[in-house]
């Protein structure tokens, strides 16, 4: 569906897209940082509890997602991936 | 290297990808083994689907996995995670660097998203002929079941989808 602009500013990592249908309606791509992970997190257990659908055919509950999604969120985030960039180092 | 999509005005979350860096995965697992049925059956068939020489990883970005791409109730249907996940793949400063960016996709418009981002998909199972270690069929008639819940037709396959960088 190709019904937004695209603008990406050039002096921050936030970038921001509107909708064409409802301009008013604007949106910003942002890194995922660690104060925004355990909104993260809940929210993605809910909704794979409700639509993934392979979770949905066996009964996952959103608790039985939450181990996995925390571990692969932790590791997702923005600091930890750019300090890992610069110093090259594992964690 | 995830991302968030969020509305300017309210400051809701619309779309959430969650990925990781596959080399530092292999070497301290992202989570721990499932201990749940139902997450030890989805652990075993994606790690099927993503079993493959698909691309050779020896050091840290080399290869990121998307593990989630999440839209939020209120937000569906709005092309938002086709943006963002197009944002992802061409235009984030660390995954623009990695050669490649793969992904275990269970649903059908994540598959859609990520091959319109211009990953290809690479391997597929069939779930209605899969078994897994133990010789059951823990997805048999999985396509009616998620037709009826998630009024998903004709759902009976997993994807592995893989974007290689030029």
């Amino acid at each position: 569906m190709e019904n937004k602009t695209f603008e990406v500013p050039q002096d921050s990592f936030c970038h921001k897209v509107s909708l064409k249908t409802d301009a008013s309606r604007e949106f910003e791509i942002k890194h995922l940082k660690r104060e925004h992970l355990e909104l993260v997190i809940d929210l993605t257990c809910k909704v794979f509890a409700e639509r993934e659908p392979l979770g949905v055919f066996l009964g996952a509950s959103a608790e039985s997602w939450r181990p996995i999604i925390r571990g692969v969120a932790e590791r997702s985030t923005w600091a930890l991936s750019v300090l890992k960039a610069k110093l090259g180092i594992l964690l | 290297m995830g991302v968030i999509c969020v509305e300017s005005k309210t400051g809701n979350i619309a779309v959430i990808v969650i990925c990781y860096d596959v080399y530092n995965q292999k070497l301290k697992p992202v989570y721990p083994k499932p201990e749940d049925f139902s997450q030890q059956q989805i652990d075993e068939v994606l790690l099927k689907v993503e079993e493959g020489d698909f691309v050779e990883v020896t050091k840290p970005f080399d290869a990121l996995e998307l593990f989630a791409l999440v839209s939020i109730d209120g937000y569906q249907g709005l092309g938002l995670a086709k943006e963002t996940v197009n944002w992802l793949m061409h235009k984030h400063p660390v995954v623009t660097k990695v050669k490649a960016v793969g992904s275990g996709v269970t649903n059908p418009g994540t598959k859609a998203i990520m091959e319109k981002a211009g990953a290809k998909t690479v391997k597929t199972i069939n779930l209605l002929e899969y078994k897994n270690d133990a010789g059951e069929a823990p997805f048999a008639g999985i396509t009616e079941a998620i037709e009826n819940k998630l009024r998903i037709p004709d759902y009976k396959e997993v994807a592995y989808c893989l974007y290689v960088r030029d």
